[in-house]
């Protein structure tokens, strides 16, 4: 009776034992999507949060040159970068969306050059054609809008030019912010890896 | 070697039965996947690990702490004082102390101690050989047969875009944008080190 237990025993062990291939590696998309969020990221949030929070109570004042001043502050700022090098997407989508808030202001001071070139900078931070492009692109379109307004009684050929841009930008937006909607009803039901609700 | 006679009338070794052994298997695969715990257990435990904890002690906790100090000056027992000196003895072994002689040769009949030493190596290897087996085999059944582990709850919350929480139509003030980037990534902050602590 006893030898028999053992011989089971002995049996299941080698069973146990029996070789199996490796299972092949799998792959972790959550794992390799980027740096997991950290108190740098957190502390650049906060300090956008406040200068745009700044900047709300001096552009409701009127005070357009001074609300400027806390963007262009964040924008000149330190930034964190992960591993050193890459800005977190995050990073780049505030970046972005303040440089549209900037070219607003400076369009609606007269200073045109300036705010296409905050949208030219935000553009660079926006690559992708997300929500962010596409409110640049509007933006854009909306400092065209007005710099051709401006031009209407000294150059009225120069604001014809400006506001056909202005036109072709805004359409270019409307394209931009078509494809968000339509990627978001495709994306629905199939939540990311660890996404946030909003 | 010295051959197992059957129809001896000496009582067998205590072999592992059916339960134990289903219960050892529960064991072990609790240990190697644990499943989640049931909510309603968990907002219990919490309960009871949350309470005040600088309020009076009760009579009971008086009486057991009595008998904790009894039992660690080494005039009573008490299951956590075995527990505090396993601790201790883990963390900080004692190597001045001799260990106590084994009693097997007091206890065990001259007459039988070669019998008795072969039934007990046999018990003891089909314990083990259970025990290896069936964690060979869980080990086995897991990489094969089980779905992979759900890495999305075991991985921290990554940086990544956040355009999929802007609609065009929904977006708001520039300040409110900031302020839901701000909070959700705040949030997920808060997660990553729950998870770190293991709490999550």
């Amino acid at each position: 009776m006893k030898r028999a237990w053992l011989l089971v025993c002995l049996a299941l062990l080698l069973s146990g034992c029996s070789r199996s291939e490796p299972s092949a590696v799998v792959g972790c998309s959550a794992l390799d999507a980027g740096s997991p969020i950290d108190p740098i990221l957190l502390a650049f949030l906060s300090r956008a949060r406040s200068a745009h929070h700044a900047a709300d109570a001096l552009e409701g004042g009127g005070d357009l040159t001074g609300a400027a001043g806390p963007l262009e502050r964040l924008i000149a700022g330190p930034v964190p970068r992960a591993h050193g090098a890459e800005l977190a997407p995050e990073v780049h989508e505030v970046l972005a969306d303040t440089l549209a808030r900037l070219a607003d202001l400076h369009s609606r001071q007269g200073a045109f050059d300036r705010a296409l070139d905050d949208i030219r900078t935000g553009l660079a931070h926006a690559r992708e054609p997300n929500y962010f492009r596409g409110h640049l692109l509007e933006t854009e379109g909306l400092v065209e809008e007005r710099h051709a307004k401006a031009l209407e009684s000294s150059d009225p050929a120069a604001a014809d030019a400006i506001r056909r841009r202005a036109i072709g930008l805004l359409e270019q937006a409307m394209d931009v912010q078509s494809a968000v909607i339509e990627r978001s009803k495709v994306n629905a039901g199939t939540p990311t890896p660890g996404a946030s609700s909003p | 070697m010295t051959e197992i006679r059957e129809g001896n009338s000496d009582p067998d070794p205590k072999q592992p039965d059916l339960d134990e052994e289903r219960r050892l298997e529960a064991l072990l695969r609790n240990a190697f996947a644990p499943r989640e715990i049931d909510p309603t257990r968990h907002e219990r435990l919490l309960q009871a690990a949350l309470e005040d904890p600088f309020a009076p002690a009760s009579p009971d906790e008086l009486v057991e702490s009595e008998r904790l100090r009894q039992a660690l000056a080494g005039q009573a027992d008490h299951d956590d004082a075995r527990l505090a000196r396993a601790l201790s003895a883990a963390f900080s072994p004692r190597l001045e102390r001799s260990l106590r002689e084994p009693e097997l040769a007091q206890r065990a009949p001259a007459r039988r101690t070669g019998r008795v030493l072969v039934v007990r190596f046999a018990s003891t290897a089909a314990a083990l050989a259970i025990a290896a087996a069936v964690l060979l085999r869980l080990g086995n059944q897991l990489q094969q047969g089980a779905p992979a582990p759900d890495l999305s709850t075991l991985a921290l919350a990554q940086s990544r875009t956040t355009a999929t929480l802007f609609q065009p139509a929904s977006a708001g003030a520039p300040s409110e944008r900031i302020d839901r980037i701000a909070s959700a990534r705040s949030r997920e902050l808060r997660d990553n080190r729950y998870a770190l602590w293991g709490v999550r």
